[in-house]
């Protein structure tokens, strides 16, 4: 798969502080962290090893946003939550719909490809898996920062990958015109369940995780 | 195709071309035409209102891309008076967070584009709003506006600038999309 996740050179209109290497180091370490803990949360559930890539960490573009998972009117699953606390954001796991098929034959024990739709209890059981991956992601980062961070009630939706994505940007939109952009994505070897793990951190979250991690802004 | 992205406002006038929106969610793809100057608009929204700030990104807010897209318009020689309009998107993509302010965004952006036509004397032929699923939406050059949803395909919403203008609104069921629990958040979208 392709790097499809842009980082533009130049942001005349941005009001953001440029991000250093060693800022992006530390977002990328903290997406590892999160990532990380989670798959081995979900790996324990499906009692398969599961592995994440290194996070790709990018200021994108609202006008870009969307394209990030490659195709956007893929039909995938979305699991979205906001986050409160000492540094709010918004995550969602975007799964292409095959994928989470695959996954749900693996939660219920089943052999591979006997789940063909996506029904009420495919979906319930995916936002279990999804809302266990988030609170995982959380406690990991939560326990390297130092930050309390707060997990909200997940929501779901079965639909064009950038419909679902478009949410994310939605909710930092109102003051930005570019998203700060943590992707995770899930290896692809595990058994055909590829999918995104997206992290959003609110505007004013960088700071608050920068001084955590005493690092100068 | 011309892509329009998220907070995007584009212009079209060369015969063949499609203006389009993909997997519009809460978002509204607003398409405009003028027939007789053969131009064709389509603006991306994301969120209902710029606030008080002066916006740097005026294709971001139905209350500032609405006088955007008619500027641009009428730039390129298209009359406010012949401009006709047609909106998709505003969905509740998610389900089950309750009501939540954020989850409202669709419904606010639908009322707040339909605010802003109204403001500046556009009216709307055709709408496609609301439900639970996501939009694609194509603007041709030939006035043609489609709209594309996961499971129901593809298909013609209206004709801008036709001879006969009939008004059509499709206000999608709820109870076909995918919408576990979606009881009350129906409800709320059809105030």
């Amino acid at each position: 798969m392709t790097k499809t996740l842009t980082v533009p050179l130049e942001m005349p209109t941005s009001r953001r502080p440029h991000l250093t290497e060693t800022m992006l180091d530390a977002l990328r370490e903290i997406g590892n962290i999160g990532a990380g803990n989670a798959m081995t949360s979900l790996s324990t559930m499906v009692d398969a090893r599961i592995d994440m890539s290194i996070p790709d960490v990018g200021v994108v573009p609202l006008s870009a946003f969307t394209r990030m998972a490659g195709r956007e009117e893929a039909v995938s699953v979305g699991i979205y939550m906001p986050v409160e606390g000492d540094m709010p954001g918004h995550i969602a796991i975007l799964l292409p719909e095959a994928g989470a098929m695959r996954l749900v034959d693996q939660l219920m024990c089943l052999p591979l490809g006997s789940t063909t739709e996506l029904d009420e209890m495919e979906c319930s059981a995916l936002m279990e898996v999804g809302n266990i991956f988030i609170s995982s992601y959380l406690v990991a980062i939560g326990g390297m920062t130092g930050l309390n961070l707060v997990a909200s009630p997940p929501a779901m939706a079965l639909d064009m990958s950038a419909a679902i994505l478009s949410m994310l940007a939605t909710a930092v939109a109102q003051d930005d015109d570019e998203v700060l952009t943590i992707v995770s994505r899930i290896d692809e070897r595990l058994q055909g369940v590829d999918g995104s793990f997206i992290f959003v951190p609110e505007p004013g979250s960088l700071a608050i995780l920068l001084r955590a991690l005493q690092i100068e802004g | 195709m011309l892509m329009v992205g998220m907070a995007e406002l584009k212009i079209a006038h060369t015969a063949g071309e499609v203006l389009t929106a993909l997997g519009l969610g809460s978002c509204i793809g607003i398409c405009a035409f003028d027939r007789q100057a053969g131009i064709a608009g389509m603006a991306h929204i994301v969120l209902p209102s710029s606030g008080k700030q002066a916006s740097e990104n005026p294709g971001k807010f139905a209350d500032t891309a609405v006088p955007k897209l008619i500027s641009e318009m009428q730039k390129r020689g298209a009359i406010v008076g012949r401009i006709q309009v047609a909106i998709a998107g505003g969905a509740q993509l998610f389900v089950s967070i309750g009501t939540g302010d954020r989850m409202d965004i669709g419904p606010r952006n639908t009322v707040a584009v339909r605010h802003a036509l109204h403001e500046h004397r556009l009216s709307i032929i055709a709408e496609d709003v609301g439900g639970s699923s996501g939009r694609t939406v194509y603007m041709g050059t030939d006035g043609i506006v489609r709209v594309k949803t996961i499971g129901k395909g593809e298909r013609q919403l209206v004709l801008l600038g036709g001879t006969s203008v009939s008004v059509v609104h499709h206000t999608p069921n709820f109870a076909l999309d995918f919408a576990p629990n979606s009881a009350p958040q129906a409800a709320h979208e059809r105030q």
